[in-house]
């Protein structure tokens, strides 16, 4: 029960955010709202753990709950006044599930009922979960905060002290709620797998049909590896969550130019920063794509367009600012070392980039972490490649194309020499980064405007 | 019409492989003995849980540690490799004592030893021994 009202005051905050960021007037789905609002949620506590800890503040209860408490009163007041009412989008319209589209749903309730199955009995056991994430999670919790000097700390004590904090810092809003648990935060992460599959079900829904829609999401849900992530507290199915539904409110904006669906994408950009350092390369994309649509945007759009983008840029600024100041201020100890780049190391991992394609192919075609979905989607590309380049796709290929070539730099450039050992350790899951964006894009190419329904 | 019932035909095909290699995989262990380890987790407590997944060995290790150590007092490893899962799983559990590098009050090893220069046996326990740095009082 503690832990359900932990997620409760979180997705409040997010509610209460992504109805300030559609402008104060939710009109879309609830389907849509509650999945994002733990992604928001997840964002909010992360900045306001930080802003406490900026300001030299503890994480007794009652400071961390004032604010969520608040956001509730002017939620409930705008759901008084009626401000906020759930679409009737003729997309979602209530039709009786055909045999298909029950058989996609029960397979997804089936992969979740696994996951949890898999997740429920067990402590946080895996390396970097507990390396990484669950033992500062212990730390804020045990000391009611982020005790002085923590992001310089050294590696002995623990490890990358500068690495982005939302995970650690999710883990210690539950422990707020529930009290320290080797076990009951675990489920953070089937709970963030479920947000994100029933999230990208709302957003790719309006542009697809329902059996369409159903089959992106079950394939998405079971895909082995991203299932497997969801049962492990690792950051990298958050990342994907954040960026995948990032992307495809993007695709949203340049479709249909709503400025919400802009707000809505640069903030989850903008959160994703703070769950991983990989975050930054899809930062650039998000960037990259909406500067290639403002070149293409006609003379009379300009000034509103540029208007809005503004106002994207302002909100990333924003949420990204509390994180960005710590880590720039505080890294002695960390991941992204710069100074680490050597001519030497880079020459030698160019020279080894055939291990890099060795280990990238048995990601490819290896059934066992990503049954046939990479098989499919270079198949896609194949297959319609003269589509690529046309209307909304050029985007999305100009977006996957960057953070394509974004990891292959940092592979590059940031793992001294030691190609094969990072390649080795970590493709299989940085490939998870790119599923969801990839998914959609698939869809996009292969289902025809007639099959969408 | 041919291109359509060709693109039927394909994502027929592509339906059927995914379903058994998504069942095949669901059910298939992991792990060796993944499904007795879930059987025996949801057969018993906590406390035998995190035992049972930590490694006996370590566990007793580092509970006796953590029970025993002053409270406030600082630790360092040895006989672990040096990032290894036992070794950040120790520190986790360890928290709220501190691992530091140089002078700690404690010596957490992995193993046993007849001597270790600055510091004498407390216990063994576990997979390993705890000391104590002399001059430290326990």
């Amino acid at each position: 029960m503690s832990f359900v009202m932990s997620l409760f005051w979180l997705m409040v905050a997010g509610a209460f955010f992504a109805v300030v960021l559609a402008g104060g007037n939710w009109r879309r789905r609830v389907i849509e709202l509650l999945p994002l609002s733990f992604f928001l949620g997840a964002g909010y506590v992360s900045f306001q753990f930080i802003t406490i800890y900026l300001f030299g503040g503890r994480f007794d209860f009652l400071n961390i709950i004032a604010i969520p408490g608040f956001m509730f009163l002017l939620l409930a007041a705008l759901c008084l006044w009626g401000r906020t009412n759930s679409a009737t989008d003729a997309s979602f319209a209530a039709k009786r599930l055909d045999t298909v589209q029950k058989f996609l749903l029960v397979g997804i309730a089936v992969q979740f009922a696994w996951v949890l199955l898999l997740t429920l009995p067990g402590p946080v056991h895996s390396h970097d979960a507990v390396a990484n994430y669950a033992l500062k999670a212990k730390i804020f919790n045990m000391a009611d905060g982020i005790p002085a000097g923590f992001f310089a700390w050294g590696e002995s004590t623990v490890a990358h002290p500068d690495y982005p904090p939302l995970l650690p810092l999710l883990m210690t809003w539950v422990y707020e709620f529930t009290g320290f648990s080797y076990f009951k935060v675990n489920l953070i992460m089937p709970v963030a797998y479920l947000a994100f599959i029933v999230l990208f079900y709302a957003l790719a829904r309006k542009r697809f049909g329902r059996t369409q829609t159903l089959a992106m999401t079950f394939v998405l849900a079971t895909v082995p590896q991203v299932a497997d992530y969801a049962t492990i507290l690792y950051a990298d199915l958050l990342l994907s969550a954040f960026v995948s539904c990032g992307f495809i409110y993007l695709m949203q904006y340049v479709h249909g130019r709503q400025k919400e669906s802009l707000f809505l994408a640069s903030a989850l950009f903008a959160i994703s920063l703070w769950v991983k350092n990989e975050a930054i390369v899809f930062a650039v994309c998000f960037w990259a794509v909406l500067l290639v649509m403002f070149a293409r945007t006609g003379r009379i759009d300009r000034k509103n367009v540029a208007g809005e983008l503004l106002g994207a840029f302002f909100l990333m600024a924003v949420i990204a600012a509390p994180w960005l100041v710590v880590k720039l201020s505080a890294s002695v100890n960390s991941d992204l070392d710069l100074a680490g780049i050597t001519f030497k190391g880079v020459v030698q991992n160019v020279r080894d980039i055939p291990v890099f394609l060795n280990l990238f192919q048995q990601e490819v075609f290896g059934p066992k972490k990503w049954n046939i979905f990479w098989v499919m989607f270079f198949a896609t590309l194949v297959w319609k490649r003269k589509s690529l380049w046309k209307g909304e796709n050029s985007y999305m290929t100009v977006f996957l194309l960057l953070a394509f070539l974004g990891y292959f730099s940092a592979y590059m450039l940031m793992t001294g020499g030691n190609l094969y050992f990072y390649v080795n350790t970590t493709i299989s899951r940085f490939m998870i980064h790119f599923c969801g964006i990839s998914l959609f894009m698939m869809g996009n190419l292969v289902f025809d405007k007639e099959d969408r329904g | 019409m041919l291109k359509a019932v060709k693109k039927e035909h394909v994502f027929k095909t592509i339906t059927f492989v995914w379903l058994v290699l998504w069942v095949f995989f669901l059910i298939r262990e992991d792990k060796d003995g993944q499904y007795r380890s879930l059987m025996y987790m949801y057969t018993h407590d906590q406390q035998e849980n995190m035992r049972h997944v930590y490694g006996e060995g370590l566990y007793d290790l580092v509970s006796y540690c953590a029970d025993n150590m002053r409270e406030g007092s600082t630790y360092n490893m040895t006989g672990f490799d040096r990032f290894s899962i036992k070794e950040v799983r120790a520190r986790y559990l360890l928290w709220p004592f501190e691992r530091v590098d140089r002078d700690a009050d404690y010596m957490v090893m992995l193993g046993g030893a007849k001597y270790l220069s600055g510091y004498k046996r407390v216990a063994e326990a576990g997979d390993g021994t705890l000391w104590i740095r002399r001059g430290v009082a326990r």
